[in-house]
């Protein structure tokens, strides 16, 4: 506990680190909900394939997702409601995981449709890279419910 | 650590807030997709796409026409599955063709078949959906590459082609 409460400490270095890492996480949000909002026809398709959802719900969510997936990462660059915006992201982030992690159980050999166009599998190395974002999500997410920035 | 209340308000707003940029863009946009999606209504592939790309038949349905089907069965690229029952199927058949009857079907008759040939599914013809249902169910059990042959056996009978009975 002692060293986590070390790494949120406010401090300089800090500060510029959850900044620089909070516009990162801003700007792969924005980029990947953009590729999804430019191409419905690709994403919705890769919804489908997940088999997740009832087939007649699919479009609708994926239309919703694209869309609040860019504006996460708009708002989240422009330093609004970051708490909230980031635990947002995080909650999408264990969903998008947990997708691809049935998906593989069940054998299914799709798309993880994170990137529109140059998405890539749904497979081990995708759930390994969504740890490393869940990760720094969480850090930056307890970073700034300790220092509420105003 | 403290776990401090969120604006859930502002949650809410936002997901509104997407769902109604979305549904205006996606109502003016180009690339428009249909609110309520229906069951995929299967693309045709053609023999070329088949040889070309045969990647990406993986975790898509397609049908395939009588022409392609042709194709494939004298060019023996395909081995053909017929969804039937064992009494249609003993009737007739396209000839080389396996039976697996989707309404029985399970994981275990098809755990020594090569995942990823390629295969031909058929029914009936038109009013049947069994070859569409077991080539999903093939899929779901880790075959790359099953196609539907749509116009089944009522197809390939009438024109002539070649049968086993």
């Amino acid at each position: 506990m002692k060293s986590i409460n070390k790494i949120l400490r406010l401090n300089h270095l800090n500060k510029i680190f959850f900044a620089l890492l909070s516009t990162a996480l801003g700007g792969l949000f924005v980029f990947s909900g953009y590729q999804k909002i430019i191409d419905p026809v690709a994403f919705s398709d890769s919804v489908a394939n997940f088999r997740i959802l009832p087939t007649f719900l699919v479009n609708i969510f994926a239309i919703i997702l694209s869309w609040l997936e860019f504006l996460l990462g708009i708002f989240l660059l422009m330093n609004i409601n970051r708490k909230e915006n980031l635990f947002l992201i995080l909650i999408l982030m264990l969903g998008f995981t947990l997708a691809i992690i049935t998906a593989i159980l069940r054998g299914l050999n799709i798309n993880c449709g994170c990137f529109g166009e140059t998405s890539t599998a749904a497979d081990s190395l995708k759930i390994l890279e969504n740890l490393f974002i869940i990760m720094a999500v969480f850090i930056t997410y307890l970073y700034y419910s300790k220092n509420p920035v105003k | 650590m403290k776990f401090k209340e969120l604006d859930l308000m502002y949650i809410v707003k936002l997901i509104f807030l997407s769902a109604f940029l979305g549904l205006i863009i996606n109502v003016f946009s180009q690339k428009t997709i249909p609110f309520i999606r229906s069951e995929n209504p299967l693309r045709n592939i053609s023999i070329e796409e088949i040889i070309l790309t045969d990647s990406e038949i993986d975790s898509k349905l397609f049908t395939i026409n009588l022409s392609t089907a042709k194709e494939l069965f004298e060019s023996k690229r395909a081995i053909f599955i017929d969804a039937r029952d064992s009494w249609d199927y003993s009737d007739g058949k396209i000839p080389g063709a396996i039976n697996i009857p989707e309404y029985k079907f399970d994981y275990e008759m098809v755990e020594l078949l090569n995942k990823n040939a390629i295969y031909a599914v058929y029914c009936g013809g038109t009013d049947c959906d069994i070859s569409k249902r077991l080539a999903e169910k093939l899929q779901k059990a880790g075959f790359k590459n099953v196609l539907v042959f749509s116009g089944g056996w009522e197809e390939w009978v009438s024109s002539g082609y070649e049968i086993d009975k």
